[in-house]
């Protein structure tokens, strides 16, 4: 490269060239450290690798550290010049006394990334792990993955090392970085490497309690990933685990959750998974209180996931989901997911009196959420239904503007509607809601208008000039608007045949020209079946559903086998963007799993067996519901093309 | 985990990079601060670009980056860098761009006994202390005790604003100073009254914290209430001082605290926190706030706030402030104290439509009232504006004072045969966290 650098710089370098081989020593160590700087720039130094390993042969250990961190980074570069520093390695690693020495040297080594001067490691590592120093130890342990990565070939005798050592290690330290490596090497070979026997797992439980908190985590982390082979082992793993709980650091206290909630599912004592589920609680509760707010918020992504398996955690807690008023927006909006979470038919009223307030606050955003939760409340709990609609239609009184709230009320008002058609008495909402029908502009309020008009039409005075209103801008709104128009238009026509025949005229007139063939097709079956026979129009349309249990009732995300992935990556980066790590990661693999149904845990469940059955019945539904969310919601603003399932009952009601 | 470790100035040059594991391109710290300089304040901690993950935080202006292309666990990831900074710091005293350039051997040094491959090994100062050979260049050398000997400063959640602890800008490398130790008892209250100044949700956060200057860290024993008990039953009500949940610094041995409420503790230099717990039960607020809300007419609204101070009037609260958000559509508000009102304001802010309310010094027992006068503008009407005042938030700080009764009982010395007695020096103080009064 010093071809393309300048005079300036070449003589730089010549500089330094000078000064490391002077023989001064003070001199030689300055001109090191001026490489170094160089090097951390990212200025080129590498020529200078001769004259700086040359200084190797100086027994000064800050000199050393200086002129390793060197090699590291040039090694690659300059391969056949490395291989005159391996003598000296070796050297270090097998003559000096100094442990620090040894460990320096063993972990550069490890980090020069050249095969073919890996097979010179394999000797003096094998040496390091069974050292005695423990230091020595935790850092060759930690070197056998990193030659793995780029010789396995020259590996096995290492990995056998391992496990013997496994089988006899004592230090806490190393036994953390042991399993650490270990599993690594693991998801690499695709082998399993760590075999587990209560031995070893007594030595790991041993181990928890001795290691800092990083171990603490490694370890703790591993063990959520073995399977214990009976209840009493698990519960002997969950009993050593517990005080972990209450450790100051939120990781291993996670760590310790994850480890307790995985084995849960392997206790036979059902007194026993309630205690436990009892003293988890408080500290996940815990988390949410002491820590900064980004930590908070991983806690809260992950709390969302866990309560799908876990309900019972937070049975009577929702009170610690309430926001204060000076925490960030993004806390808020994980919060009032929760909330709606666990809302239950017990706590339903404190729930929404809670949300209330909320409509309230400043952010545009934040209130429009909220209203869709009091929705999703409403739908849940039939007995929810007329204190939400209070609260919605208190709200709207003071509506001034279009803003973004409005448009959710409007959306959410239609839902409940079509839930319950009585609501519409309810505290005048019906008159409430037309007097501020002018604020709705988002494509999907709107459509909700248009439904409320059509539907209602007999109630609300001067429906047909709304809806004239309405249709004079038909061809500017957009696709969505334009079929709910289409359908209320019709509904219109058939409540008021003699008003409206000029109305519905102009209707069909404007459709027929949309850009859009779905309002087109609309338009003509509509059309055809109103000249042959408005009978069969009026009881397609105007007929009420007789049950609304197409609801969606179940408000879980995911399906119980993308359920148990995602918690054993429990506090992982793929679970706070509730993804699966390989939806995240293409080259991530997944640890196979046999187990296809996750065991919810309830509170008020006491019989065993119909509990098993309503599982397996929730299973169901919940598959159907994984298909269906998108469908329910689809039905109400005509999105997209219905799904293939119970094709003929959604036309039906597609036309109402 | 880590592949990589980078710190960058705020104009983004490289001051330390340190690849881990090779499985990442070089240029990624360019890669980091070309996608941090994108956001609009702050860059969010950690965001990812082409599957790599780049954790973050800022300490002194300076990047200190951390990149991964594995699944890590978010909240850990920044604890690691949070603890780097804190090690450098302990090492250099402060962390800004001069320093850290100065030093920039010693902070390659901390890093390779800080991680290895990329993982986590030794995170605490006083293990890694003996590891390292280079001393910390210090960046002024005409201040003598500066450039002596570092300085551990630790990063406090709690910061009292007014009373200053003269234990927390001491060395605890100085081989002369006095024998001490310092216990503060910080308790932050979430407190959530709705207009009839009944509460709807409370609970405290607590801390106990300690800074050690004792010689040679002797072991310590902390007892605290008889009547304490650690996790709640339901339906029990009990006089003693329930705590719903805690946890405990890793030098805290908690096993006879069930016993006979003592903690065994083997304190480490400086500053760290030895407990943290949680009560969620009843407690008396130690502030009440009575909002009254009169229509005049129809453009004019009167807000009369009473502010009571309800702890023993022995006690002094060090400042009060109450903030009072009013109505969008205000034309003119005139807050009005009381005549005989001493060290106390109240200013309206129009831009923010916020009345503040400040008192400085506020004994136990006593009362204090402010009137705000509300002119609407003519677009809105009284009854609808009288809706958006509130919620009514507090900040408050009050010394020698804790709403939970968790009282220190006594500290010793373990040792046995030791003659010595340190000076024990023990706080109290309590903050509002969440302090919120609907209307």
């Amino acid at each position: 490269m010093a071809y393309f650098g300048n005079n300036q710089q070449r003589g730089e370098l010549q500089e330094l060239f000078a000064d490391l081989n002077d023989l001064n020593f003070e001199k030689k160590k300055e001109a090191i450290k001026k490489v170094i700087a160089y090097m951390t720039v990212g200025k080129d130094v590498s020529q200078l690798f001769q004259s700086v390993i040359k200084c190797l042969e100086f027994q000064d250990i800050e000199m050393k550290k200086l002129i390793y961190l060197y090699i590291v980074n040039y090694s690659r570069q300059k391969p056949d010049d490395a291989i005159m520093v391996i003598q000296n390695f070796r050297k270090d690693v097998r003559k000096s006394e100094n442990p620090l020495v040894r460990a320096l040297a063993i972990r550069t080594f490890g980090c020069l990334r050249v095969p073919k001067l890996n097979e010179y490691l394999i000797e003096p590592l094998k040496d390091c792990i069974q050292d005695d120093d423990p230091y020595v130890r935790k850092t060759a342990v930690l070197c056998v993955p990193k030659v793995f990565e780029v010789s396995p070939e020259l590996c096995p005798a290492l990995l056998e090392l391992l496990q013997k050592l496994l089988e006899k290690e004592s230090n806490a330290l190393v036994l953390a970085n042991l399993i650490q490596s270990m599993r690594e090497i693991e998801v690499v070979n695709g082998k399993q490497l760590i075999l587990m026997n209560p031995k070893i797992i007594q030595k790991l439980l041993l181990a928890i309690d001795e290691c800092m908190e990083w171990g603490q985590i490694f370890i703790l982390d591993y063990l959520a990933t073995y399977d214990p082979v009976e209840s009493k082992q698990a519960e002997i793993i969950i009993e050593r685990t517990l005080p972990r709980l209450s450790h100051i650091n939120p990781t291993v206290t996670f760590c310790a959750v994850k480890l307790i909630l995985k084995y849960l599912d392997h206790l036979d004592n059902g007194d026993l998974v309630k205690n436990l589920c009892k003293k988890i609680s408080p500290s996940l509760i815990s988390l949410l209180s002491w820590n900064q707010p980004e930590i908070q918020y991983t806690i809260l992504r992950n709390i969302s996931l866990i309560l799908q398996k876990f309900p019972i955690l937070f049975e009577n807690e929702v009170k610690v989901f309430f926001c204060s008023f000076n925490e960030p927006y993004y806390i808020k909006y994980e919060k009032l997911d929760i909330m709606v979470r666990i809302c239950d038919s017990k706590n339903f009223n404190q729930v929404l009196n809670e949300l209330m307030i909320y409509l309230n606050e400043a952010d545009p955003h934040f209130v429009r959420k909220t209203i869709k939760s009091i929705g999703k409340i409403a739908i849940m709990y039939d007995k929810a239904l007329s204190e939400a609609v209070q609260i919605l239609v208190e709200f709207a009184k003071n509506v001034q503007q279009a803003n973004e709230p409005v448009q959710e009320l409007f959306i959410q008002m239609q839902i409940l509607y079509r839930k319950n058609r009585n609501l519409y008495k309810t505290n005048d909402s019906l008159k409430i809601l037309f007097n501020i029908l002018e604020y709705a502009n988002e494509p999907e309020a709107k459509s909700a208008c248009a439904w409320i008009v059509g539907e209602f039409a007999e109630f609300i005075p001067k429906s047909v000039d709304k809806m004239k209103e309405y249709i004079d801008n038909f061809l500017i709104e957009d696709r969505l608007v334009q079929l709910q128009l289409l359908t209320s238009g019709v509904k219109l026509y058939i409540k008021y045949p003699s008003l409206c025949s000029a109305l519905i005229q102009q209707l069909i007139n404007s459709a027929k020209d949309s850009f859009n063939p779905d309002v087109r097709d609309r338009t003509y079956i509509y059309w055809r079946l109103l000249s042959t026979d408005p009978e069969i129009v009026k009881n397609l349309v105007c007929s009420v559903p007789a049950n609304s249990s197409q609801f969606q009732k179940d408000i879980r995300l995911w399906e119980t086998k993308d359920l148990i992935i995602a918690l054993e990556n429990m506090g992982s980066i793929s679970n706070l963007f509730h993804k699966l790590p390989n939806q995240l990661y293409k080259n991530i693999k997944i640890r196979n799993n046999h187990q296809q149904e996750a065991k919810i845990y309830k509170a008020d469940e006491k019989q065993d067996i119909p509990q098993k059955e309503q599982e397996i019945k929730k299973e169901d539904q919940n598959q159907q519901i994984q298909q269906q969310p998108k469908q329910d919601f689809d039905l109400l603003n005509f999105d997209e093309p219905v799904s293939k399932s119970n094709n003929n009952k959604i036309d039906v009601y597609d036309l109402i | 985990m880590f592949s990589q470790i980078f710190i960058l100035s705020p104009r983004g040059d490289t001051i330390i990079n340190r690849d881990f594991r090779s499985d990442l391109p070089k240029s990624t710290p360019e890669t980091f601060f070309r996608q941090a300089k994108t956001y609009s304040g702050d860059a969010n901690p950690l965001f990812a670009v082409d599957c790599i993950q780049f954790a973050h935080i800022k300490r002194g202006g300076l990047y200190i980056v951390g990149t991964s292309r594995f699944n890590l666990q978010p909240a850990m990831s920044l604890e690691l860098l949070d603890r780097l900074a804190k090690e450098i710091k302990d090492f250099c005293g402060v962390i800004n761009e001069e320093v850290l350039r100065k030093n920039f051997i010693l902070i390659y040094e901390i890093l390779d006994e800080s991680f290895d491959f990329g993982y986590p090994q030794l995170m605490a100062t006083e293990q890694i202390k003996p590891l390292i050979v280079n001393d910390p260049i210090q960046p002024q050398p005409d201040s003598v005790m500066n450039s002596l000997r570092p300085k551990i400063q630790t990063f406090n959640i709690f910061v009292p604003n007014t009373i200053g602890s003269q234990a927390v800008q001491r060395s605890v490398l100085n081989k002369n100073q006095a024998n001490e130790i310092f216990v503060d008892i910080y308790e932050k209250l979430n407190v959530l009254f709705n207009s009839s100044a009944y509460v709807i949700n409370q609970s405290i956060e607590g801390c106990i914290q300690m800074t050690s200057f004792l010689q040679g860290n002797p072991p310590l024993k902390l007892a605290l209430n008889d009547d304490l008990q650690i996790g709640r039953q339901q339906g029990q009500y009990s006089a003693g001082v329930i705590l719903d949940d805690c946890n405990f610094h890793e030098c805290v041995n908690a096993n006879e605290l069930d016993m006979n409420k003592t903690l065994r503790i083997q304190p480490p230099d400086g500053q760290f926190v030895v407990m943290n717990y949680r009560i969620s039960g009843d407690y008396s607020a130690p502030f009440r706030l009575f909002p009254i809300i009169e229509e005049i007419s129809s453009s004019k609204i009167e807000v009369t706030i009473k502010l009571k101070a309800c702890f023993d009037a022995k006690i002094l609260a060090s400042y009060a402030n109450v903030r009072i958000p009013i109505p969008k559509q205000t034309a003119n508000a005139y807050p009005e104290l009381l005549k005989n009102a001493q060290q106390e304001t109240a200013e309206y802010d129009s831009n923010k439509k916020i009345v503040e309310w400040q008192i400085k010094k506020l004994q136990g027992g006593q009362e204090r009232s402010l009137k705000i006068k509300l002119t609407l503008q003519a677009t809105q009407t009284a009854h609808t504006a009288r809706k958006e005042i509130g919620p009514i938030a507090m900040n408050f700080e009050i010394p020698m004072f804790n709403v939970s009764r968790l009282q220190i009982k006594y500290l010793r010395i373990e040792e046995r045969g030791n003659t010595t007695n340190p000076h024990r020096w023990v706080r109290y103080i309590t903050q509002s966290s969440s302090y919120v009064c609907r209307i």
